[in-house]
């Protein structure tokens, strides 16, 4: 499962991990939950964890970040440990991506 | 001013550090009408745009493109979100001084937003941005909101940003309010030094 657009791409067909790549600047949280429901269904169904790879993503907004928040819950919702792999040279991924990791301890963020 | 209106001025606007800069080496203003709130991806078109332009002149070029791309991204998002009239206008501008860079926008908004707007920075005198930015995710995140200005304390937050926020009544036209916000951006954080 693949949503392709010109601004951006997330890849799903691994059930285990997305690959998101591109500008994800949608205009709200609520234009998130389209675009991340295949990774929201994968995570449900995952019995213990899940790996979201950022690792071309080179902008996220800030409705952005709030949905990965949701989907950080959902985490802890279910208990299951989630990985993001992204990459150190990317500022916004640098400052804000590690700051969602007060919100579930098994939150694993990997920048390399 | 509105008697809800608890802070017409915050943060850098109070004592106007800009007008005593020495140096002002750029300006650009831009002027994007409201209707894109329909084409959205022209604020990331605009926010690249000014990133890129000001970047050409720094060190450390792909990174300070990227921050302030981001940074200019969410004032622009803020600005159009809370306008009243999407017939209006949004002026963004970036001006750079000896040791810092800021970027501000200016919009229109109604009584409601501007009360809204002022809430927002009594939250943000009071509450570490840390305490703050796990509340509004957390907030956010229960129902489903666009506005919990979550941009804006990110930028405070980590982008170690100063933010400057004004509220100030037309005097054409009572019922609105010019929203003024700025955020000023330290040049060595910029750089990564």
């Amino acid at each position: 499962m693949i949503i392709e657009t010109e601004d951006y791409k997330i890849d799903c067909t691994d059930k285990r991990k997305a690959v998101i790549s591109g500008v994800l600047r949608l205009q709200s949280p609520i234009s998130y939950n389209e675009a991340f429901k295949n990774i929201k269904k994968h995570m449900e169904d995952s019995p213990d964890s899940y790996t979201i790879d950022i690792s071309e993503l080179i902008f996220l907004n800030s409705a952005g970040i709030t949905s990965f928040a949701r989907l950080i819950l959902l985490a802890r919702n279910k208990d299951i440990t989630i990985n993001f792999i992204g990459k150190q040279d990317i500022p916004w991924q640098q400052k804000s991506i590690v700051s969602l990791k007060k919100l579930w301890e098994k939150l694993n963020i990997e920048l390399t | 001013m509105h008697a809800n209106i608890k802070y017409p001025v915050y943060g850098s606007y109070i004592n106007n550090e800009d007008r005593n800069a020495s140096l002002s080496d750029i300006s650009i203003d831009f002027i994007v009408p409201m209707e894109l709130i329909t084409q959205w991806k022209r604020c990331g078109l605009v926010a690249d745009f000014i990133a890129y332009y000001q970047s050409i002149k720094h060190r450390n070029k792909k990174r300070v493109e990227s921050i302030l791309s981001t940074v200019t991204n969410e004032l622009l998002e803020n600005a159009i979100k809370f306008s009243s009239d999407k017939n209006k206008l949004v002026n963004l501008s970036l001006r750079q001084y000896s040791s810092k860079i800021s970027i501000e926008a200016i919009n229109i908004c109604d009584i409601e937003q501007a009360v809204e707007l002022d809430n927002f920075i009594s939250k943000i005198v009071s509450e570490d941005p840390e305490v703050l930015f796990y509340k509004q995710i957390e907030y956010a995140v229960k129902h489903d909101k666009a506005s919990s200005k979550l941009g804006i304390i990110t930028l405070k937050k980590d982008y170690n940003a100063q933010i400057g926020i004004k509220i100030s009544e037309k005097k054409s036209a009572s019922s609105l309010y010019d929203i003024y916000v700025k955020v000023t951006l330290d040049s060595k954080e910029l750089e990564g030094e």
